[in-house]
Parts: structure tokens; sequence; C-alpha cells
């Protein structure tokens, strides 16, 4: 069980005076995939994430890194991503990374050689010597992303990681984070765009007004909230197809034919019979996106515009 | 008794490290090391050079002898003062058959025009009455004063013994000058230096306590603000706690303070060194003496001092986002540390008192109060060890309740947070 889900969160509440920012949070993130933690802006993803980080502790429930409790797990076994994060803006670049090895409990060698070696991967070498202040933002948040992996972790969190990030760079993280799993490591991102979340992780949970709305593989959420649906093109009278043992609803829409099925009908069978009434060109199990899902869900209920950081810990 | 939060752990000093190597290393932190000694230079050393340059060459003051033989006994008595005690120099003035006020109407003229400073009238009244009036270009100079006075003083007394009929030694024995001077009523004649010397020192030293106190403690609340506003904060707390990297900023900048301290000390000692001052030709009463009682607990009440101001200065750091936000809370723990300046010189008058014992076992004020009262008069062993006693005391109650504000203020963005919100903090877990 350890082995297989290295963070396990069950159960958990964290009141502020005037407002509950998580409530009965439960989700076990298995050994090397992406787990999402999607969810609007406020739903309390942050603070789930610094409870996992013991930054802050849990009212109620408990949260287990390797199966011990996330106050004795060694928080060096995570590398931490924030939301907020920045550097000392007037150390020099390899400075900085060697102080962020220390604190992650490496020593003054090893940081070193590590740091150098990430900066000559991230086209960065140049730079070592330079001030922080003198780096571009994005090159600014290649040296915070060293700094998180610096120790080596098992486990990485990132925290809205994509979050002002150009398209290079965004990509250059993306394929980082994806030879982090391959390596058998495991990841938590947390984001509220949808499309990121769709392409890299493997399993999610949406938070929602401080609850988990929707959790699972990402196949099946897609699956189960896609329906049973195929989308066809080709040439004949649609209208035939409605006669077709388990279709429920026949859409004909910019020359291709959406067609609902009931839930048990096996897609095979339909296809049978269609190709038989019907002269068919392509058909395409349709499946939403995450962000159709996400807004099913959600609905109007989303809330926008509050942001759990800016109001820190306290009641917002 | 609070519970304590568990000792620091050896993360502390890869933090402790980085503050101490980036202040050090910063322009500023030579800059604020050197202008000190500048200053100790400026004032040593240039009041005495100026005092050189000013004396060397004063105008001469006329002397209207009346009397006739009273000029050689003026002159004699200027001759015999040491070089720096004499101040202008004296020229006879003759009436040569002119009236008083023909003489006088002439030398305000000449006295305007610059050849000499002014003129002094020298009569038989003047000399009976002892009344001397000294016509000056300026009445307001300082050369005016001192030296020409004492001179005429004893030039006057002299004349009038000798026309009592003493003679030359008698009335040598009878004006002896009194050398009146304070030392220290201790049975450690090491101890025994001059009394203004000591006194300077004392103040100097306790100016200095109080200056790195305020100084160095707005440096650990200028480095929470900046590590909040840079957003590094969190990086750093998902590895080290709160508590680590509270301490490890307080020891950094407080060893930043000692570097500093210890660069000026060692200046201090080279200046004040006997070969050193005569090359610098200053005079004996400018030389600053230390004495080895007020030179060992000086680093004692700095550092605990520091522990103190610098952990309250942290956690308003912590509260807030601007030094602007800041700024009052940080002038009433500033006013703390000025309020015990204010009571200086009260307890100076009187350092045994009671209320003196009172004001330097108050913890927030013992660092300046207990320190300046070993400066002046060494106090009881046991006051000095109680006082001690009741900063750590107090030390350490005051880092459990900051680093119960500073691990949730860290997080804290957006508004200032208000009073009641703060007394909130310390009950989050």
């Amino acid at each position: 069980m350890n082995e297989e889900f290295p963070i396990a969160v069950t159960d958990v509440v964290k009141r502020y005076v005037d407002f509950t920012a998580v409530d009965h949070v439960s989700f076990v993130v298995p050994k090397g995939t992406i787990f999402g933690l999607l969810g609007p802006n406020g739903a309390g993803k942050t603070t789930t994430i610094r409870m996992i980080m013991n930054i802050i502790a849990p009212d109620e429930g408990s949260i287990t890194v390797y199966g011990k409790p996330s106050r004795e797990a060694a928080a060096r076994s995570i590398g931490y991503l924030p939301e907020e994060r920045g550097l000392y803006r007037k150390m020099k670049v390899l400075d900085h990374l060697v102080f962020l090895g220390e604190i992650r409990g490496l020593n003054v060698a090893t940081a070193r050689t590590r740091s150098e070696s990430w900066l000559k991967r991230l086209d960065l070498d140049s730079w070592k010597a330079k001030k922080v202040e003198e780096l571009s933002k994005g090159m600014q948040q290649k040296i915070q992303f060293i700094g998180c992996v610096i120790h080596e972790p098992e486990i990485l969190i990132l925290d809205e990681p994509f979050s002002g990030l150009d398209p290079v760079n965004a990509r250059t993280l993306k394929d980082l984070l994806l030879e982090f799993r391959e390596q058998g490591k495991t990841a938590i991102l947390s984001t509220h765009v949808m499309e990121q979340a769709e392409k890299l992780c493997d399993h999610i949970a949406l938070l929602n007004r401080s609850k988990v709305v929707l959790a699972g593989p990402m196949s099946e959420v897609i699956r189960q909230h896609s329906g049973n649906k195929f989308i066809l093109r080709g040439n004949g009278d649609a209208a035939r197809l409605e006669g077709i043992e388990g279709v429920e609803r026949i859409t004909s829409r910019d020359g291709s034919i959406e067609v609902d099925l009931a839930p048990t009908m096996p897609r095979s069978t339909f296809l049978r019979h269609a190709t038989a009434q019907f002269q068919v060109e392509s058909a395409v199990a349709h499946e939403a996106s995450l962000d159709e899902i996400f807004v099913k869900v959600v609905g109007g209920d989303a809330e926008t515009g509050g942001s759990d950081v800016s109001s820190g810990l306290s009641d917002s | 008794m609070p519970r304590l939060e568990d000792p620091m752990s050896a993360v502390v000093f890869p933090i402790l490290k980085r503050e101490y190597l980036t202040r050090v290393r910063s322009k500023a932190f030579w800059i604020s090391t050197a202008i000190f000694p500048l200053l100790m230079i400026g004032f040593t050393i240039l009041p005495s050079v100026f005092m050189a340059r000013t004396k060397s060459s004063p105008d001469p003051i006329r002397v209207v002898d009346q009397v006739g033989d009273f000029f050689p006994v003026l002159q004699e008595v200027f001759n015999k003062r040491p070089a720096d005690e004499r101040g202008a120099e004296f020229q006879a003035e003759d009436l040569k058959g002119r009236t008083v006020e023909d003489a006088r109407r002439q030398l305000n003229d000449q006295t305007e025009k610059g050849d000499f400073q002014g003129y002094i009238l020298v009569d038989g009244k003047s000399i009976d009455e002892g009344t001397i009036v000294y016509y000056a270009r300026n009445p307001s100079s300082a050369l005016a004063g001192d030296g020409t006075r004492s001179i005429f003083r004893e030039a006057i007394t002299q004349y009038r013994l000798q026309k009592m009929g003493l003679k030359g030694p008698q009335i040598e024995s009878a004006t002896k000058r009194l050398d009146f001077d304070v030392r220290k009523a201790t049975n450690d004649p090491s101890k025994e230096e001059s009394g203004v010397s000591a006194f300077l020192m004392s103040v100097i030293m306790v100016m200095m306590i109080y200056g790195s106190l305020i100084f160095y403690g707005i440096y650990v609340m200028r480095g929470v603000l900046e590590e909040k506003s840079n957003r590094i904060v969190e990086i750093i707390v998902s590895t080290v706690r709160p508590f680590d990297l509270m301490m490890g900023k307080i020891l950094g900048i407080g060893a930043v303070g000692l570097t500093q301290i210890s660069i000026w000390a060692l200046f201090a000692l080279v200046l004040t060194a006997p070969q050193i001052g005569v090359a610098l030709s200053l005079s004996k009463e400018l030389m600053p003496t230390m004495n080895l009682t007020m030179l060992l607990f000086f680093p004692v009440y700095f550092i605990l001092g520091y522990f103190l101001y610098a952990t309250m200065y942290a956690g308003i750091g912590s509260m807030f986002n601007s030094e602007e936000d800041a700024q009052q809370m940080a002038s009433v723990v500033t006013m703390l540390i000025a309020i015990p300046v204010m009571t200086m010189f009260t307890i100076i008058k009187n350092p045994g008192s009671n209320l003196a014992v009172g004001l330097s076992m108050f913890p927030f004020f013992t660092p300046i109060l207990m320190y300046l009262r070993i400066a002046i008069q060494t106090p009881p062993m046991w006051q000095i060890a109680l006082s001690i006693a009741i900063m750590l005391v107090t030390i350490v109650f005051m880092i459990w309740l900051v680093s119960k504000i500073y691990r949730i203020g860290i997080f804290m963005y957006g508004k200032k947070p208000t009073i009641p919100e703060i007394l909130r903090w310390l009950r989050y877990t």
C-alpha cells in the first residue's frame, strides 16, 4: 500500500475563523504517475499542498508520505515548487543553487556538482556567475525548478508550475516532468488549466469549494463523462440510423453525425449494424475534453476571482 | 512555562552562513564599517589639529599701561606660560601725550582695520578694583577668553604682591597654580584613570550598544521583509522549519555585527596604543582610555540585547509586507531601546540608587542601563548575574512567542494584519 501510493490524504479538514479551506478531502497518489490536483482558484489546492508539505497542520484527518505521518516523513524526499516562488535577487546563480542544495541536506561539493550539471542541461551555464536579478523571468523559473529537484527527490509537488511560463519554457518543463515519471518517480501537479492537466496527468482529483468533486484515473474520468457516443462521417440517410437498436439520439452537425448510444450498448455491435445501413467513411468515438467535464461538474458553481494565495493562511 | 520549540537543527548552519557571507561580501558592509573609524578619527584628531592651527597666530592685543610698570609683569607671566596656554600676544601701546579718549578713538579705528584684535586699558583703578575691560573686534571670539583672562588675573595678582613688597620667590610660592583632577576611588591603581576621560568613554560605549541594537535589529527586520517580498520564503520552508530559518537569520546577522564591532575594537586599540597616539600628536586629555571591565561586558550586553531585540524585529518583519507598513510597530521597539538612553544622566548621577538598580533589571533596559552602571561604578556581582539571568529567560520567552507569529506571518500577503488577527495567529497550529 505504502509502496504503491506514496502519498495518501485521508479525510482532511482545515478551518479558518470564518471559512473552511479544505473540507473532508481524501485521495491517494499512485507511484510512478503524474497526479493532477485540479480546480478553480480558491478551491483549496494550495492549502492541501501546504498540508502535505507540513507547512501547516490539518485540523482533522491524516496525511501520510510513504506510510508515515507527513510531519515525520522527511520533507527532503519531496521536491516542492510553491505557487508563490522567488529567489534572492542579489545572490549569484551558482551560489544560490548550492544554498538550496545545502538546506535540502546536500553537502557543498555535491550541491555544486549537481547545480553545474543542471545549469549545463538547461543552457544556463554561462549565467552561473551572474546575479539572479540579471536573469530573465523564464531563466529564474528554471533556476527555481533546479532548486526543487537538486536533492533528487522521489516525489515532486508543483503548484501552478506553468503560470507565467512562455511556450518554450513550458515545453521544457513538460519534458522534464515526463522524464521524471519515466524514472518511476511520482509527481503532484496543481493547475487550473485543464488542457495542460489532460495532456500530462494520469490521475486527477478535482476540487471545488474545498471539496473533492471528481477523482480517479484520467482515462476513466474521461470515459465516464464522455457518454457512449460516436461521430460518423459518410454518405447515406442519417435518419435510417435511428432505427438501430440502442441508439438514443442522432444529431446532424456540419456534415457529420453525432450518435448517442445507450450506456450498455457495445460500440462494435452498433458499428456492425450501422455499416449495413450507411456508407461509413470514418467513425470516431467521441471523448469529452477535461475542460468540458470541468465546466459540467463545476458549472456556474466555480468560484472565480478569489485566490487562495493572496489571503495566505488566514481568513480572506 | 510555554512549550519550547525543538532545539535548532543542523540546517540552521547553511542559512546562517548565507546570511553572513552575502552581507560581509557586500559593499554596504565595508562602507558602514569604514565610516565609524573615520568619524572616530574626526572626533579625536581634528579638534587638536584645529586647535593647534587657531593657536598658531592669533592677532596680538594692545595694552595701554597707564600705571607704567605693569606691562613687564604681564610680559613675564606670558612668557612663563606653556605655548598652548598663552593665547594672543601682548603689545605695549604708548599714549605719547594723547588723552585716553584720543587714544581710544584711534585704537578703535585700528582694531576695526585688523592690525590687532583688540586693546585693554590698565590704570591704577583697574588694578586696585580688579576690573579690566577688553575692547575686542569680535567680542564673541573664543580667543578673547581663557588664556588672556588667566594671564591677566595672574599678572595683576603678582603686581599687587610686588607693590606689597614681596620678592620674586615669595610671589611664586604664593601664586603657585592649583592642579585639580578627579579620579575614581578604587584600590586597583590600573582603574584610577582620570574622571573626565572615563566618563566620556562610558558614554561612547553605551551609545555604541544603543546604536548597534537598533542598526542590526532593523537589519534583521529588513531581511525578513525581503524574503517575503522575494517570495523565496516558501521555497525554503519546504525543507526548513520556519523556526530554523528565523534563528539562522538572527544568528547570521548577529555574526555580521560581531565582525564589524571586532574590526572597530581592533581599530580603537591600534589608535589608542601609546606610540600611535604620540605619533598622531594627540594630547593626553583627548586620548580615550579603555578599562578592562567595560571591554569585557560590552560583548555580553550587546549579544543579550541583540537577541532580545533582533527577535522582536524579526517578528515585526514577518507580520508585514513592506517597510512602510512595519514602520509603526518597529518604532515602538526602537522606543524601548531609546528610553534607557533618555534616563542615562539620572543614572549617572546616582548609579547605585534603587531607581537605577530597578531600571537596570528591567530586561528591555538592561543592555544599556546595566552596562552603563558597570562602566561608571561596578555594581555588586549578584546584580550583574541577576540581570543576565532575567535577560536569558526573557530572550527564550521572546523567541518562543515570536516563532509562533513568524511561522504564520511569513505566508501572509495582502493587507496589513490587525492586532487581533496577529493574536489569533498564536493559536494556529
